[in-house]
């Protein structure tokens, strides 16, 4: 019976930690918010930004513009997923996305192996 | 599409959840373990999960199971070998979420019906009765214990976590098709034995089946898993197989924080930091198990043995933590592949992240907490009776630690 209420008790004081925490949300109603701009610029065999972070909320679209002296593939691993294909002379070439589900989204350079930026979407 | 990323991580490219967003929670459960384990120590002093629950002789093997796991076996080799783009990544999709992931919820519903599923049981059968030699050719050497299938876990994990190319349909191929050709061959050879020891998916199944709230020998029997858990077979191994399973766990984590992927990492560099990991994980464990007053050398030297079973619930909350949404969701998108469909996978899971991380929370401090009982429970029955309470304090220590590196993991990545 005491070993019933240990767990019991501990159980509770679980439950109570994860209410606990849950009653800071984020700011909501940012639906319709401003696009978030990301420039990426690849010369010389190197990109930036690398390991970025950026925030953005379900529905906000993301606008990389891409300046490139090499031709490679920047993959967006999100769901979906989407590839967008790099060339040289590229200048401030603008390719959106729209993250749909919560979660964190890399966004990787498929020819210099590099994580670009990783988009933390939050609901 | 699965895309294969330079640096995707679980083998399977894709979206990955968010960190979890309350540092409450996570202090909350690392103090919910601390206390348990002091309130524990007091509670019972007498061992209550030492008596085994007999269910009599285990079931012949049910056939029919045989042919349901073969033809989803034959169906995976072979959109992986001979399919089209979609049941390629079908195929690896299965090998990352259903084989690796599913198997541990599998095997706590159901207990060890791995052996009934498993086809390279089945073939070794049929090779077996029709060569005469249902016994295999040679006795399985008893030194070898679980090595090979630590050896095979690590194979895994090292392809996951280490591999240059994970997502590809190649590594995937050279990976599936050795595996195959090593588990019949040493099936054939070495008998039933084989697949007990050294078939790493075996092994893992029959090892997370003991912690089974419902199977007991393959048999329908709901029971306190607290009681099945100490049935765990010990043999040579045993610890280097949890030691591969939970290291593997948090290298991962690791592997996935920010600090780790700015440093630029080559294969070799972190097949290194993989092996440091299970080597330190598993160290520690034998290290905080011996230390005891009051016990002989020899008596000493079985106490990890006797305690390796207490990791298997920590081991399953980590995986339940770590692959919630990536089984259910990668695994939607496996299937639908799997069976050439043009279908989208519900993200009812990653939509409710707050959902997700409590759940992980609970997930990672449940398992510590049945950890906790079933290691004080045993010690009751090892330690003499004058260091029961201070021969579990390293334990304790140790047990702590790893809660609050796993949930600092999970809250950093």
């Amino acid at each position: 019976m005491r070993l019933r209420s240990v767990i019991t008790a501990v159980a509770a004081a679980v439950l109570l930690a994860g209410c606990g925490g849950s009653t800071d949300r984020g700011d909501e109603g940012s639906e319709a918010a401003e696009p978030v701009v990301l420039d990426v610029t690849i010369a010389d065999g190197e990109v930036t930004p690398t390991n970025d972070r950026v925030e953005v909320s379900v529905g906000q679209e993301v606008v990389a513009r891409v300046t490139s002296d090499a031709a490679d593939e920047l993959h967006v691993h999100g769901e979906p997923e989407a590839t967008w294909a790099v060339e040289p002379g590229m200048e401030g070439e603008e390719f959106r996305y729209t993250p749909q589900i919560p979660g964190q989204i890399a966004i990787e350079t498929h020819g210099l192996h590099a994580t670009v930026a990783t988009l933390v979407v939050t609901p | 599409m699965l895309l294969a990323g330079p640096l995707a991580t679980h083998g399977l490219g894709g979206q990955t959840d968010l960190p979890i967003p309350f540092p409450v929670a996570v202090i909350g459960g690392a103090w919910a373990l601390t206390i348990t384990f002091a309130v524990v120590a007091f509670a019972w002093r007498r061992p209550r999960f030492a008596e085994p629950v007999d269910v009599g002789r285990p079931p012949a093997i049910r056939s029919w199971l045989t042919v349901v796991g073969t033809l989803v076996t034959v169906w995976v080799y072979g959109a992986l070998f001979l399919g089209s783009d979609q049941l390629r990544a079908g195929a690896v999709g299965f090998f990352y979420t259903w084989l690796w992931v599913g198997l541990v919820p599998l095997a706590l519903v159901a207990g060890h019906v791995w052996r009934d599923l498993s086809p390279w049981r089945g073939v070794q059968r049929l090779l077996g009765r029709a060569l005469g030699r249902p016994q295999g050719y040679l006795r399985y050497p008893s030194w070898l214990g679980y090595w090979p299938a630590a050896a095979g876990l690590l194979a895994f994990v090292w392809l996951e976590l280490c591999s240059p190319d994970p997502g590809s349909t190649t590594s995937v191929r050279w990976w599936l098709g050795t595996y195959a050709v090593v588990t019949v061959v040493g099936g054939v050879l070495f008998g039933p034995r084989w697949f007990n020891r050294a078939d790493p998916f075996d092994v893992y199944s029959a090892v997370v089946a003991r912690l089974s709230p419902l199977v007991v020998d393959r048999r329908w029997h709901p029971h306190n898993p607290l009681r099945t858990l100490p049935t765990v077979p010990l043999d040579h191994g045993l610890i280097a197989i949890v030691a591969v399973l939970l290291g593997s766990t948090a290298f991962d984590s690791f592997g996935a924080s920010q600090e780790w992927q700015l440093r630029e990492m080559s294969t070799l560099g972190d097949t290194v930091a993989l092996l440091v990991f299970v080597l330190v994980v598993g160290a520690a464990f034998v290290a905080a198990a011996m230390a005891t007053g009051g016990v002989t050398r020899a008596q000493r030297r079985a106490l990890p043995g006797d305690l390796v079973h207490t990791l298997v619930p920590i081991v399953v909350g980590y995986v339940f933590a770590h692959y919630l949404t990536y089984l259910v969701e990668k695994g939607q998108r496996a299937v639908i592949d799997l069976l050439a469909l043009d279908a989208t996978p519900s993200f009812w899971l990653s939509e409710r992240p707050m959902l997700v991380g409590t759940l992980k929370v609970v997930f990672v401090v449940g398992g510590h907490i049945l950890a906790v009982l079933a290691a004080h429970d045993r010690a009751l029955l090892t330690l003499p009776r004058a260091h029961r309470l201070t021969g579990q304090l390293a334990m304790m220590v140790l047990m702590v630690a790893y809660t609050f590196m796993g949930l600092y993991l999970l809250l950093s990545v």
